[in-house]
């Protein structure tokens, strides 16, 4: 792991919007007579929106063998939505066509995907294996209308909340 | 680094969604125990150990890849459908206004030629 961060840093340098979960820092702790135990702390990558209500959390890896969360479910047992309930493969092209949540035009998707892409060959390059992308999907409240306005505030609101982590971080280095 | 910059965040077509990508949990290895397996099936199989060497890391990012390109970040096919049906409709409005304006011009034309 050690051996990777010089490539690390490099690559997030490089590239400021990879959707890499960031590391802010490793830890061993101590304590008398216990093994010591290692701890990274890592960014939340999905901060929480003021007026976008969590509906579903996806886990992706690409592949189908065990990657269905409702397998048991009836379509009729998913109208309602899983909130923080992490579901996987399977459920997501299942409840994609269901509930229509994934509405990207092509050209706000076409960027994503080849960031994406960067970041997954950049893992591979690193020998990395078994990540997954984790797709956060949140419902706009109705009556917070998305003009441009409040489009502002959500994204400053989401900038706001890592930095306090990171100065946390970097008091305690 | 930019310990600041948060991952974006985008919001879909018709403004009704928030979604939020990241990659986690890609510090998984080709591990001590993956490598030992591909020792001893070299020294007991006597497999090609270039074929062995192959390190799985690299099909598991294509698949991966693949996948997000295939499903992922693919539209459902009834908003596809949808949309498909709306253009043509647009399409279909926009030959009319034109039929229609050329046969208005194609009579006053008539009209004012023969006043």
């Amino acid at each position: 792991m050690l051996r990777m961060l010089p490539e690390y840093y490099d690559y997030m340098e490089q590239e400021p919007d990879s959707f890499i979960a960031k590391m802010f820092g490793m830890f061993s702790v101590k304590i008398d007579k216990f093994e010591s135990l290692h701890v990274m702390i890592m960014q939340n990558t999905m901060p929480h929106i003021d007026g976008a209500e969590m509906h579903y959390v996806f886990d992706m890896k690409g592949s189908s063998i065990n990657r269905e969360v409702l397998k048991k479910k009836k379509n009729s047992e998913l109208k309602r939505p899983t909130g923080g309930r992490v579901l996987k493969d399977l459920d997501y092209v299942r409840l994609k066509e269901l509930k229509n949540f994934f509405n990207l035009d092509e050209d706000m998707s076409e960027p994503i995907l080849s960031q994406l892409c960067k970041d997954s060959s950049f893992l591979m390059s690193q020998q990395f294996m078994d990540y997954s992308l984790l797709l956060g999907i949140r419902k706009i409240e109705d009556g917070s209308a998305p003009d441009e306005s409040t489009k502002m505030n959500l994204a400053n609101f989401a900038i706001n909340e890592p930095s306090i982590v990171s100065e946390g971080n970097a008091g305690v280095q | 680094m930019h310990p600041e910059a948060n991952l974006p965040v985008y919001y879909s077509a018709d403004g009704k969604w928030v979604y939020q990508f990241s990659i986690i949990d890609y510090l998984q290895t080709f591990d001590f125990g993956k490598k030992q397996e591909v020792m001893a099936k070299r020294i007991f199989k006597n497999a090609n150990p270039t074929n062995l060497s192959a390190v799985p890391s690299e099909p598991y990012g294509h698949r991966f890849q693949k996948f997000l390109k295939d499903f992922v970040l693919q539209k459902s096919q009834k908003l596809k459908k949808k949309e498909e049906e709306e253009l043509i409709k647009q399409q279909m409005s926009a030959i009319m206004k034109l039929i229609q304006g050329s046969l208005v011009s194609a009579l006053t034309s008539k009209l004012m030629g023969k006043n």
